[in-house]
């Protein structure tokens, strides 16, 4: 099973989907000029990869700061590993600064959304 | 909340702007990392536009000698009522760039000053090449490595006379307007191209409404991903060390989704290149900071437009919350138009309303200036 790795920009996050290793992570910073492009091959891998899930995994989102519409598309990720995720198999680790208010309550309001384990953590 | 009648500045300041197809302005303290974000951003500017790099050599030539002067020769200022802060402006109409540098000078040295640029005014090309290599000999260098070889050289690579104009401050300071101007084909021909009157008044005219509205930087013209990126980078080193992170955060914020949005949604009569034209502001204080934008709209957007600010506007921290998840969790559209997470996302970070004008400028099309007030608070 290929990893989909993504490298960090000062525009666009950093990518880990190994499930080889069981790393699942999104981190640095993300306000692409594009996020439903940039996302789209995320979205991809998962649901080509998606029988990897259905054993306990973490996915890590360790984001210092994103945009609106890369809110949008962290929805779309939530709404897609709770579909593939079975009996609670997939954990949401949400990591914030903890000076950073704003990326906790962001962490808080998903985990309202969303009816997967998610766990709130600092950095 | 109404429509704010006070942002109809920014509206005046697109118009005063509209002869020149790029405008950007920066007052206030230069630093090295300062002067390395202006250059990136005049470079990505020239990458977009795709100009000729003979032109594109000159124009940083010019930048980094006029950044260099503003940083080696400016004096203290004492009187600190008055903003007599250091500018740097680079404006592009046609295929000129004018670059225009601004600082403050001890009147004692105005007329050596005068005289230098006189001289080298005075000269074609040819003469100009042999002063240059006279003043080289002499090794007249003043304490601070001026000598006015900068001169000589900007006027040989730029093709033109030095403009310059000083602004008496009081007994003992003059404000120092030193303006070029870069052509493609300067520098080929006889004679150096004459001083254009106008333009130098045009970059003081714009450092003026910069000076009335208390800016710090000013940027009109056409918005991209790629001058976005640069606008937060020079915004990010910046920001005082002293601030909070969280306030830090919530201005980086502010800039990408209004940038982002001049450049998603902004329409305009232009084809070609400026698809995206737009004009964008910040005054920056110690604890606060006011962000604002502007950009032509399509007159039929003006209804739904209006009546998103307003609920925005008309809405508290919970009703937002509530309006922000029901717009997440909504059908993604593949016109993303509309979507309004942007609005309310600046409302819950900045604690403010938003202020917004909107004015009809012709049949098709009317003008939206949004603004958005942060302050360094602790919450």
């Amino acid at each position: 099973m290929e990893a989909l790795l993504i490298k960090a920009k000062e525009d666009s996050p950093g990518i880990i989907l190994d499930a080889q290793k069981g790393e699942y992570e999104i981190n640095h910073r993300s306000l692409p000029e594009d996020a439903i492009a940039f996302y789209a091959p995320i979205f991809a891998w998962i649901e080509k990869h998606k029988e990897a899930f259905s054993k306990k995994s973490i996915f890590k989102i360790k984001l210092e700061y994103y945009n609106t519409t890369s809110a949008k598309q962290l929805y779309k990720l939530f709404c897609y590993l709770q579909d593939i995720s079975v009996n609670n198999s997939v954990e949401i680790h949400w990591y914030y600064h903890p000076d950073d208010k704003d990326m906790h309550a962001a962490g808080e309001r998903y985990s309202k959304l969303i009816q997967l384990p998610f766990t709130l953590l600092n950095y | 909340m109404k429509e704010n009648s006070e942002l109809s500045f920014v509206y005046q300041l697109y118009t005063h702007l509209s002869a020149f197809s790029l405008s950007y302005i920066y007052k206030g303290d230069f630093s090295d990392h300062l002067n390395e974000t202006i250059l990136s951003l005049a470079e990505t500017n020239m990458q977009i536009v795709n100009e000729p790099s003979a032109l594109k050599k000159k124009v940083f030539f010019i930048m980094v000698e006029s950044l260099q002067n503003i940083t080696r020769h400016t004096e203290a200022v004492e009187d600190v009522s008055n903003d007599n802060s250091s500018l740097f402006i680079i404006q592009r109409k046609a295929q000129d760039y004018y670059i225009t540098s601004g600082n403050l000078i001890d009147v004692d040295k105005v007329e050596p000053l005068v005289h230098k640029l006189e001289k080298v005014n005075s000269l074609d090309p040819e003469s100009l090449k042999s002063y240059y290599r006279e003043v080289l000999d002499m090794g007249e260098l003043s304490n601070k490595g001026g000598a006015g070889l900068g001169l000589i050289e900007m006027a040989r690579k730029s093709g033109n006379k030095l403009a310059f104009a000083f602004n008496p401050i009081n007994t003992k300071k003059s404000f120092f307007y030193f303006q070029s101007k870069v052509t493609l084909s300067g520098g080929k021909d006889n004679t150096l191209d004459h001083i254009e009157p106008e333009a130098l008044n045009a970059a003081k005219s714009f450092h003026q409404i910069v000076l009335n509205k208390n800016l710090n930087f000013v940027f009109q013209g056409d918005f991209n991903h790629e001058n976005m990126k640069t606008v937060l980078n020079m915004t990010e080193g910046n920001m005082s060390r002293g601030n909070q992170l969280l306030f830090r955060k919530r201005i980086v914020n502010i800039i990408v989704e209004l940038i982002q949005n001049i450049y998603k949604h902004a329409n305009t009569t232009l084809d070609g290149n400026e698809k995206h034209k737009g004009v964008f502001m910040i005054e920056r204080h110690e604890e606060r900071y006011i962000i604002t934008s502007g950009n032509l709209i399509f007159s039929s957007r003006i209804p739904a437009l209006t009546e998103k600010l307003e609920r925005v506007n008309n809405s508290d921290t919970s009703k937002l919350s509530e309006l922000f998840n029901s717009l997440l969790m909504a059908e993604e559209r593949v016109d993303q138009r509309g979507a309004g997470l942007g609005l309310i996302d600046m409302k819950l970070k900045s604690k403010h309303n938003l202020s917004y004008l909107i004015q009809p400028v012709d049949a098709d099309f009317a003008f939206f200036t949004v603004q958005v007030k942060i302050e360094d608070i602790a919450n």
